[in-house]
């Protein structure tokens, strides 16, 4: 079914749980009073993507930021493939499981908001809601959303953190963007997503990494599904739509959808697309950070600190702890220095070290060992 | 000789004032002689060697909430006005930060990078971000005195 076809329907209140009444009241705008300041109805815009690649939505969503430096107020609907997106600020090695993402090809994604780690499937949908910088506020969009899914029957409630809460659990994450005379309002909702792979990939293995950056906050989390059998993305989108539609006093209209074609027409939306892809935005925006690693071998006690500047080992000290491995120790430390915190990397540290020093069949093995835990434990 | 205005003006105003009246005081008049404002909220304040201090103005400040990370620019990088300059994170939002004026970062207020928070303590003071060389002193005619960003806030 083409999913406008749904939108046109007319959405019926039904007021199943008691609950509700209560929310809802919470959640209430006037609308007398919104209809009074109103903008026009040409300022108000509806945007639906097409496509489920992370790159190409979080491409598009910062077209639509950049495009217009206007008054207008634009909703931006998406999901997409399976994936995990960081915040703006975050250390992806201290937020989130890479090892097993890579495992399961589930890939890391750096977003431009501020805020912590969440995980994405195609049972999760999102929504932007673009303004004027002036008119940003946290709760304002969250309570828009919230009113939203009591359309659906859904008792959800704005928590302190804006977050969207039923109960005292989360269904949605929020982070936000402000830049020049503009700001975007984001979140994500867990419609029907895959709640098993979400623990498991933002319950990274601790390590001695310290850093500065932002923080993820963990919460419980719940998903739509468990409150609500009919409930799915394009429902959703549509109760979002309708309720951003009445909240600015616009009569409803068809979103427009945005495919790959529109990347392909705008070359905007391509640069945005491939800055976001390179290691350099996903890794190298990584605050600075140091990490320490320490394991007694058979041979030798390693004992290992990186500093680490835009993704690259800016410093590195070695230490083996033993007579035999001191020119090793050293010249390993030169040999990180200014290359990439990553597996390639260390093994290009690791192959520059063994062109350099002459060594003997028990040396290389030892390497070998000491290469092979350093890589794992990224 | 700056620092000695500025005390001999407090010195005045603690003489004259009660305590609270006095600090506002104080902080205006200052603002009136040095500080430039842009309206997407930065400040820069330009000494007699051309060099400008660049920071965020209490009003965004207090906008954004605690702020948690300052992307703190690195000494020697070119800027163009309006270029992006640093960025600032709080709770949750991630917020740019242009510069007001063109020239070379000289110097990055490094204490930012483990006590974020200056920028709501401190904004105009403990918290600037960075120093700025200025190559083009003529684009500060285009920038907002204090009166007129207070009026634009005001907006």
């Amino acid at each position: 079914m083409h999913w406008y076809s749904r939108f046109s329907r007319k959405l019926v209140q039904q007021h199943r749980h008691p609950a509700l009444t209560v929310l809802r009241q919470k959640c209430a705008v006037s609308y007398l009073s919104t209809v009074a300041t109103l903008p026009s109805a040409g300022k108000v815009e509806c945007y639906i993507s097409k496509e489920t690649d992370p790159w190409i939505n979080l491409a598009f969503e910062e077209w639509l930021f950049r495009k217009s430096n206007s008054a207008r107020y634009i909703l931006y609907l998406w999901r997409n493939q399976t994936c995990v997106v960081i915040g703006r600020n975050q250390n992806p090695w201290k937020e989130c499981h890479l090892k097993l993402m890579q495992d399961d090809g589930v890939p890391l994604v750096r977003r431009r908001s501020g805020g912590g780690a969440v995980y994405h499937d195609i049972g999760n949908s999102n929504y932007t809601i673009f303004m004027p910088r002036d008119e940003f506020d946290r709760r304002t969009n969250a309570q828009l959303v919230c009113r939203g899914l009591h359309q659906l029957d859904i008792p959800a409630s704005v928590n302190e953190r804006h977050d969207l809460v039923i109960g005292d659990k989360k269904v949605s994450g929020s982070a936000y963007k402000l830049v020049n005379a503009r700001a975007y309002h984001h979140g994500t909702m867990l419609i029907d997503a895959d709640l098993t792979a979400l623990g498991r990939y933002l319950r990274p293995p601790p390590k001695n990494l310290v850093g500065k950056g932002v923080e993820s906050v963990r919460s419980n989390v719940t998903r739509l599904r468990e409150h609500s059998f009919t409930v799915d993305h394009l429902s959703f989108c549509e109760a979002v739509a309708g309720e951003f539609y009445r909240t600015h006093g616009v009569p409803w209209r068809e979103p427009v959808e945005l495919t790959v074609d529109h990347m392909k027409a705008n070359p905007k939306v391509r640069d945005y697309y491939d800055e976001i892809r390179t290691w350099e935005w996903i890794y190298g925006q990584t605050p600075d950070f140091a990490h320490r690693l320490e394991r007694s071998f058979r041979w030798a006690d390693a004992d290992i600190l990186m500093n680490v500047h835009r993704g690259m080992i800016t410093e590195a000290n070695v230490s083996l702890k033993s007579e035999r491995h001191i020119a090793v120790a050293s010249r390993l430390s030169e040999c990180l220095q200014g290359t990439r915190y990553s597996e390639d990397g260390i093994r290009e540290a690791f192959g520059m070290l063994k062109e350099d020093l002459i060594l003997g069949t028990r040396d290389l093995e030892e390497l070998e060992e000491l290469q092979e835990w350093l890589e794992i434990s990224l | 000789m700056f620092r000695q205005t500025l005390s001999s003006t407090r010195v005045l105003a603690r003489s004259f004032r009660p305590q609270l009246i006095q600090r506002t005081a104080f902080l205006s008049l200052r603002g009136y002689a040095t500080r430039k404002y842009t309206p997407e909220h930065e400040w820069v304040s330009v000494d007699a060697n051309g060099v400008g201090t660049v920071g965020i103005t209490e009003y965004a400040a207090k906008a954004l909430g605690d702020v948690v990370f300052v992307e703190i620019p690195e000494v020697g990088t070119p800027v163009l006005q309006k270029e992006q300059l640093s960025a600032v994170e709080s709770v949750k939002a991630a917020s740019d930060v242009y510069a007001p004026l063109s020239g070379e970062v000289i110097e990055v207020n490094q204490e930012l990078e483990s006590e974020p928070s200056l920028i709501n303590s401190s904004p105009f003071e403990k918290g600037w971000i960075a120093k700025i060389k200025l190559t083009k002193k003529e684009e500060l005619d285009g920038l907002l005195d204090e009166a007129a960003y207070a009026e634009h806030i005001k907006e």
